[in-house]
């Protein structure tokens, strides 16, 4: 399997594009041909474009039309995932489509449509999937070595975005009208996509409570919610953009799976080291495989011609239930997320 | 009343014999003096350890003179019936948890210790846990804010049969009563607030929990008057090696700062030997408690005996318990949420 992606990046809205572009870079199935902008944080694009050697085009057409490209990664502001997973269908373009997959069901349901008319394919990335200790978990059930799944409760807790220490600019994710919602949904998703997955099943019925509590937000801070699932698995997730400036990392992940034959406790799936410097104790990722594995995932589907392993149906089932429990949490009741 | 307030032990099964009889020799104002309990051979036990006499009749004890208290420790549904006697008996009395099997039962404790202006206290051991006193103290003190979020795991093997009165609802109510009381007290302890709704999800896991028909595994939420999102999670369900070395975890969300605290970071130490993998040490017969715990609950409640103060948990603080999660119970029965 000799061949190489022709690869291009969209957008450095997002805060997950620098990471991504370096993911394709070192690839070998992947050579990374264009960077194009799309209005937010272009002067980074512009200078990731430089340090990677690659061309960078104004907008996602001169990307689509001069690059050659074969597949592109989305890094926008999610309301505009629609318009440009349509442009790269348009073209038979590849399309790793950065979470959430958009802010509402109408839109998450034409950018399945129009990947699926195109033939395209279509991935959005969870992290979960690609966490060499989920992994693990998953086989275990999978393979019934772990007994039926009875619960899991996940917590998925980070800084505010804007507190990022990095160039670009984040204020979007705090805008529940560009984002979709608050920390529930930026930081919850990925965890709600590993409770589905996990559970093997879709969920039938969500409550939760949320709330705007620390920063002077228009958007929740906090959510928990409880999930069940049409096989009886329950889910409890915790979110949101609660931890402080001095928590030791970006991330509190812990998930905690109980089924009948064994209990799995993993706290912060990412294999880190421990850093005490002047300015305090920092908690250092040494490797994110998760983000290596996604993209290496999705060359594979390409190359292979298969579905990769997260659909763009996935993303929409991860975005449905995140919705649901928006409205659980308005209702004060339980409800059940549109499938 | 003599020098040393003098106990009587009601039931010597499990918490009586191995948390509660130990503790009275390091508590230097108490004496126990009776070992009660209905199975031949218990209260002999117990007596032999700790020097009581021991005693087949709840009727005799109640009936001393030389018994001040009686330390309850005896299924929940047993509970008000012998609570109201030996209050009646002019007997002052320490309940475990729950403070009883419903809230009427609750009610008449709370009445009959009024009428009789003898002390009722309840056994709501966290309270006495100098874990949680930390972890209070913590919060008084404002180190995270105010606190808007709080998760509380108890989880465990519960190692005995299905016919014992633990899995049976109209005995002990299964999990959510009896595990559910602990956190639903520990959350109005620690946030100092009114929960006003429940919404519980119940699951029946083992073979026990499906024989008596009771839920052996719950998650549930509650939201408090101020704002506060308070998710337990309460199971027996876990594998039976879990609750030797970890049982317990609590995480609290404050508006400027979080504290995580759970066993595996109170059980810094793996032990390898020969044939096993890593095993957690096992420092004492409960891992949900400390030794100290029950010592400072029964220390507690004999200063209370002796006029020094009010119980810190107050009847209402553990009928309060009980409501909450008997109405979790009913959530998890009917799947809506259900107010408090």
């Amino acid at each position: 399997m000799g061949r190489k992606v022709r690869f291009g990046i969209v957008s450095y809205a997002h805060l997950h594009t620098p990471r991504y572009t370096a993911a394709v870079a070192a690839n070998p199935h992947a050579e990374l041909a264009g960077i194009a902008g799309t209005g937010l944080n272009d002067d980074v694009a512009r200078a990731e474009a430089a340090r990677h050697g690659v061309p960078y085009f104004e907008s996602v057409q001169g990307l689509l039309d001069r690059a050659g490209v074969e597949a592109i990664y989305v890094g926008t502001e999610p309301t505009r995932h629609l318009e440009i997973v349509r442009l790269a269908a348009s073209r038979g373009v590849h399309v790793l489509c950065d979470k959430p997959i958009a802010t509402t069901l109408a839109q998450a349901d034409a950018i399945v449509e129009a990947a699926r008319r195109a033939d395209i394919k279509l991935m959005v990335p969870f992290n979960p999937r690609f966490q060499l200790p989920v992994m693990r978990c998953k086989e275990e059930l999978v393979s019934g070595q772990a007994g039926e799944l009875v619960a899991i409760y996940a917590v998925k807790y980070g800084k505010l975005p804007t507190w990022a220490r990095s160039p670009q600019r984040a204020d979007w994710f705090l805008d529940p009208h560009q984002a979709g919602g608050g920390g529930f949904l930026d930081i919850g998703i990925h965890a709600v996509d590993a409770l589905r997955w996990l559970a093997g099943a879709e969920a039938t019925r969500v409550y939760a409570q949320m709330g705007t509590f620390i920063h002077p937000l228009e958007a929740e801070d906090l959510g928990t919610m409880t999930v069940e699932f049409a096989n009886g698995v329950v889910g409890v997730l915790s979110a949101g953009w609660v931890n402080p400036e001095s928590f030791p990392a970006w991330l509190d992940v812990r998930f905690e799976v109980l089924a009948t034959e064994r209990t799995y406790l993993i706290d912060s799936p990412y294999h880190a080291f421990t850093l005490h410097g002047p300015a305090g104790v920092e908690s250092r990722p040494w490797w994110r495989r998760d983000v290596d594995g996604l993209v290496d995932e999705f060359l594979h589907a390409i190359i292979e011609d298969r579905e990769p392993a997260i659909t763009g149906e996935d993303g929409r089932a991860a975005l449905a239930i995140v919705l649901a429990a928006y409205e659980s949490a308005r209702l004060g009741r339980p409800v059940a997320p549109s499938l | 009343m003599s020098d040393k307030v003098r106990v009587a032990l009601v039931g010597c099964g499990n918490i009586g014999s191995g948390g509660h009889a130990p503790a009275y020799a390091r508590v230097p104002g108490a004496e126990l003096v009776v070992a009660c309990d209905l199975l031949p051979g218990r209260a002999e036990a117990v007596a032999r350890a700790t020097g009581a006499e021991p005693c087949g009749s709840f009727q005799e004890v109640v009936a001393r003179d030389d018994v001040d208290a009686v330390d309850l420790c005896v299924p929940t549904d047993r509970h008000a019936p012998l609570a109201v006697e030996a209050l009646q008996a002019g007997k002052h009395v320490l309940c475990e948890k729950p403070i009883a099997r419903t809230l009427e039962e609750a009610d008449a404790m709370i009445a009959a210790a009024r009428e009789a202006g003898r002390v009722l206290m309840v056994g709501h051991v966290r309270r006495f846990d100098h874990r949680y006193v930390a972890v209070k103290g913590a919060l008084r003190a404002g180190d995270v804010g105010r606190p808007i979020y709080i998760r509380r795991a108890e989880r465990q093997w519960l190692p005995v049969p299905a016919d014992v009165w633990y899995w049976r609802p109209e005995a002990g109510g299964g999990v959510i009563v009896d595990i559910g009381v602990h956190i639903a007290d520990m959350f109005r302890w620690l946030l100092e607030d009114e929960p006003v709704s429940v919404y519980a999800v119940g699951r029946q896991v083992r073979q026990a929990a499906r024989e008596a028909n009771s839920f052996d595994h719950a998650l549930m939420t509650f939201r408090f008057a101020g704002g506060a999102i308070a998710v337990a999670e309460a199971s027996w369900a876990y594998q039976p090696s879990f609750g030797r070395g970890l049982y317990a975890a609590l995480d609290i969300v404050g508006t400027a700062g979080t504290l995580h605290d759970s066993d595996q970071q109170a059980n810094p130490m793996l032990v390898y030997d020969a044939t096993q993998g890593p095993q957690l040490p096992h420092y004492f017969r409960f891992m949900s408690t400390t030794e100290h715990a029950f010592q400072a609950e029964i220390a507690h409640f004999v200063a209370c005996v002796r006029g020094e103060h009010p119980p810190a948990i107050s009847p209402h603080d553990a009928r309060r318990a009980l409501e909450m999660a008997l109405a979790a119970q009913r959530s998890a029965e009917t799947g809506s949420v259900v107010p408090l």
